[in-house]
């Protein structure tokens, strides 16, 4: 680096001649709508690739062959059920699982009984990989809603469990001995402090299990269903239709960003607090 | 307040005999905070050994020592926040106690008010606490929006809002920078003028405690080695040298 005279006689002059430049090393200010530029370059390839007929339509067909095929299926077909289905087995599955894991959390968190009973029990469920659990639970509960359900409400819950947990543990120690010097009762504790401080890992399981609600869903679907967006997908499969499994494909994308982005959203208002900090 | 008599009576398993008095302000006669025979030790290494004090009612108080006399500890018996320490004696405390800390120990996650509301209701009486402390206005910003300063006058509010009979500060202008810190002493003078609580001060600023207290006690080994009642027309000098003979420090630099 350039040393600079501190002795400067004609002011004007030294800061024409001598200026120091310090190399940004910030990446700068973020493009307009940055997330979707990627997304909409790949979209724009793809189009351009179909159009040239550069691609097999039988293995990848044209983005507007896929559109057509799902207003085809939306207006003659299943797919409303199905999707209506699929979102209900979710929907099910992820209240089962976010409550499971947020009172655990809960009852692990704040007492010591608690801790000894339920951590560990987790800590050794997390290690069984899930999906494995599918032949034992068909077993079960039958090969109807019960099992996929249960299987989606397991994926959910551990995320969530362990953030929340984690998080309550990690409270810290100098905000329980305010609420000690304050005269807090036992509740007031839980609600005024042990719950706002848990909150931000709180959300970091809440999305883990949001997307976690989705992968358990694809696969339960695509082995074990009679209906639902992945059998739509299984049955295309079976007669080569690869449009119908774009269409599929392309209902789980939608639905993955949109609840991962409502999750996000209620994140930001639940925690503005913590925007101060970050702006 | 009844937590503060739950964890001075369950507290110390090894204990003497524990009470928790009440005052009310009438008698002004018995001292606010008595201890006889206060001894805490941690791992076995005494750190208060046999404290006998007097605290008279709506006296300010400061309590000097080296890092490591015991100060905190003091501190916290009184406030009764060591549940987990092992010791014995007799401590008489009101139950109306507040507590400054080093940090302001602001909860980030509620705004201002409702930070100096913590634990008690009547937002009236939370919006006057925070105008006399000089937060007029800053009742709706989030901690993290005010300056260490104005976050230590927030914790005074809270602190005050429960109209202490006893107010209990370690170390509270620690962290801030000397020339807030000047404008904090003068605040917390003043509030005491005002409002007349019983004030327990612990710092290891020597100035800051003859400048702020009555009585300036020093904590050495675990005992109360100095106890001196400062006279505020007299030249503070005296009182400083004497300070610093007591905890064993010499300037030598005029």
């Amino acid at each position: 680096m350039t040393s600079t005279t501190t002795t400067a006689p004609v002011l004007a002059e030294a800061r024409d001649t001598r200026r120091v430049r310090r190399r940004g090393l910030s990446p700068g200010r973020r493009l307009p709508a940055s997330r979707l530029i990627g997304p909409a370059a790949v979209l724009a390839l793809w189009a351009a690739a179909s159009a040239a007929g550069q691609l097999d339509p039988g293995a990848i067909p044209a983005p507007w062959t896929v559109l057509r095929t799902a207003g085809r299926l939306w207006t003659a077909g299943t797919l409303p059920t199905d999707i209506l289905t699929s979102l209900e087995r979710a929907a099910y599955g992820f209240a089962i699982g976010l409550t499971a894991g947020v009172g655990l959390a809960l009852v692990s968190g704040l007492s010591r009984v608690g801790e000894a009973l339920i951590d560990g029990t987790v800590q050794l469920n997390r290690a069984i990989p899930t999906l494995g659990l599918i032949p034992l639970f068909i077993l079960w509960l039958g090969i109807g809603e019960a099992f996929k359900i249960a299987i989606i409400a397991i994926v959910v819950y551990i995320p969530i469990y362990l953030n929340t947990h984690a998080a309550l543990s990690g409270i810290d120690s100098r905000y329980v001995e305010l609420a000690e010097v304050q005269g807090l009762s036992r509740w007031a504790f839980v609600r005024q402090i042990v719950v706002p401080g848990a909150l931000p890992g709180f959300f970091v399981g809440l999305r883990l299990g949001v997307t976690g609600s989705w992968l358990g869903l694809v696969v339960l679907e695509q082995i074990n269903a009679t209906s639902g967006l992945g059998y739509l997908m299984f049955q295309a499969q079976n007669y080569g239709q690869s449009d119908v499994i774009l269409v599929g494909l392309l209902v789980y994308g939608v639905f993955g960003l949109v609840s991962d982005s409502a999750v996000r959203l209620i994140e930001r208002r639940v925690l503005s607090w913590r925007r101060t900090l970050s702006s | 307040m009844a937590p503060h008599t739950e964890q001075l009576s369950t507290g110390q398993p090894s204990s003497g005999q524990l009470i928790t008095g009440q005052l009310s302000t009438g008698q002004l006669t018995r001292p606010a905070v008595q201890l006889r025979e206060l001894t805490r030790s941690f791992d076995g290494r005494t750190v208060l050994d046999g404290i006998d004090l007097d605290l008279p009612a709506g006296q300010f108080t400061a309590l000097l020592g080296h890092s490591g006399s015991g100060k905190s500890t003091l501190l916290r018996a009184i406030a009764g926040l060591d549940q987990k320490v092992t010791g014995s004696g007799r401590l008489t405390a009101p139950e109306r106690l507040s507590v400054v800390f080093q940090d302001a120990r602001l909860l980030p996650w509620r705004r201002v008010l409702d930070n100096v509301l913590l634990g008690t209701d009547g937002e009236e009486k939370g919006r006057a606490a925070l105008a006399e402390v000089g937060l007029k206005g800053r009742e709706l910003a989030w901690p993290n929006e005010l300056s260490g300063g104005e976050a230590q006058r927030a914790a005074l509010a809270r602190s005050l809002v429960r109209e202490p009979e006893l107010l209990l500060a370690d170390e509270p202008f620690g962290a801030l920078d000397a020339l807030t810190r000047i404008k904090m002493r003068a605040l917390l003078r003043e509030l005491w003028e005002r409002h007349r609580p019983s004030v327990l001060l612990v710092t290891h600023d020597v100035d800051e405690a003859i400048v702020l207290a009555d009585r300036v006690l020093v904590l050495d080994r675990g005992r109360i080695g100095v106890d001196l009642t400062v006279d505020r027309s007299r030249p503070r000098g005296e009182y400083r040298s004497r300070l610093l003979g007591a905890l064993g420090v010499t300037e030598d630099s005029r």
